[in-house]
């Protein structure tokens, strides 16, 4: 360390300057955002505005009119007002299926497991709106399971 | 003589109707070994149907569903592995081929033997899983995991991480599904 000191000696500030930005700061902070962007956690949409809104009839109407506009869903940030059907849960996840007692056909949203503590007061047979990223959705016309619209990283609308 | 008949029908069709349990909100675990970090995702949005009278069993994924911690490994996982946009789901048709020995209607565990296609990444293979059904209260739970090797399904690992990440990924299915109404 000495020695090192003795050769950096003969430099001025400047130079040091330089060396200490090139060889310690700048190869730190590459790490820095490397890891940081490496480790970045997915999206939360709690605070972010949905693109559009959608009842769940509106919505689930288009797996049997417009799979075409649905497609272009996909990946988006929308929000859809429903009844729930079925509240599926475990000590880290809860999934809700809109829909009601008259058809099969009904929308799961995967909720983002940072916001579940906003869950509590949820029952089957209540309104609720919700927004998330629509994955996909499938056309059931062999199983008898109806139409279905996925949807994750879901929280509540407010 | 037309109203026995109707009934006839009618209890004929509900008797059928009554062998079939299903759930939209299934669980499958993809979880690949890796010496740097754990890359699991989960999807809790897997459909499935099952008939007991004669054993077939479907399942229905979206592969854009599965759920990583990480964004980047989320990214990866759809763009570079699965190719989601491309191949958007993944599905299984089978059949429990001892679904004689199992009693849907009483409380139990059993072991369960499936064979049937399963697709991925737009490729179909036959496969053959075990696995274990239990029944609680009227309700169906599926159990099952299952190593498969990426290889099988032409998904590819790009060079840059070829020894960093297993060349098969553990599949865990647990599902409950619910009598069809």
């Amino acid at each position: 360390m000495n020695k090192l000191f003795k050769a950096l000696r003969g430099y001025n500030h400047f130079v040091l300057a330089i060396l200490f930005t090139v060889f310690i700061v700048l190869p730190t902070g590459g790490v820095f955002f490397a890891w940081k962007f490496i480790n970045k956690s997915t999206e939360d949409f709690a605070d972010k505005k949905a693109s559009q809104t959608f009842s769940f009839q509106q919505i689930i109407d288009k797996t049997l009119t417009d799979t075409a506009s649905l497609n272009k869903l996909k990946d988006v940030l929308v929000a859809v007002n429903g009844q729930i059907k079925k509240i599926t849960k475990d000590e880290k996840s809860v999934t809700i299926e809109l829909g009601d007692t008259t058809s099969m056909s009904s929308i799961t949203c995967q909720f983002d497991n940072r916001h579940l503590n906003e869950l509590t007061s949820l029952n089957e047979g209540s309104q609720i709106s919700v927004k998330g990223n629509i994955t996909g959705f499938s056309i059931d016309t062999e199983l008898g399971l109806g139409n279905t619209i996925e949807m994750k990283s879901c929280t509540l609308n407010k | 003589m037309k109203k026995l008949l109707f009934s006839f029908i009618l209890l004929a069709s509900l008797q059928t109707q009554a062998q079939k349990y299903f759930t939209k909100t299934g669980t499958i675990i993809f979880n690949s070994k890796s010496p740097v970090e754990k890359i699991e995702g989960v999807n809790k949005a897997t459909a499935c149907l099952l008939d007991t009278r004669t054993g077939a069993i479907d399942f229905i994924v979206q592969i854009k569903s599965f759920v990583f911690d990480k964004q980047l490994m989320q990214e990866h996982f759809n763009e570079n592995y699965l190719e989601s946009d491309k191949f958007p789901k993944a599905n299984f048709k089978g059949v429990i081929t001892n679904h004689t020995a199992i009693n849907f209607t009483k409380d139990g565990d059993y072991n369960a033997e499936v064979t049937g296609k399963m697709t991925l990444h737009g490729v179909t293979k036959d496969v053959k899983f075990t696995g274990k059904i239990s029944i609680k209260s009227g309700k169906v739970t599926i159990t099952s995991t299952q190593m498969l090797l990426l290889q099988d399904y032409k998904i590819s690992i790009p060079n840059a991480v070829k020894d960093k990440i297993s060349k098969d990924v553990k599949v865990t299915v647990n599902t409950t599904l619910e009598l069809m109404k």
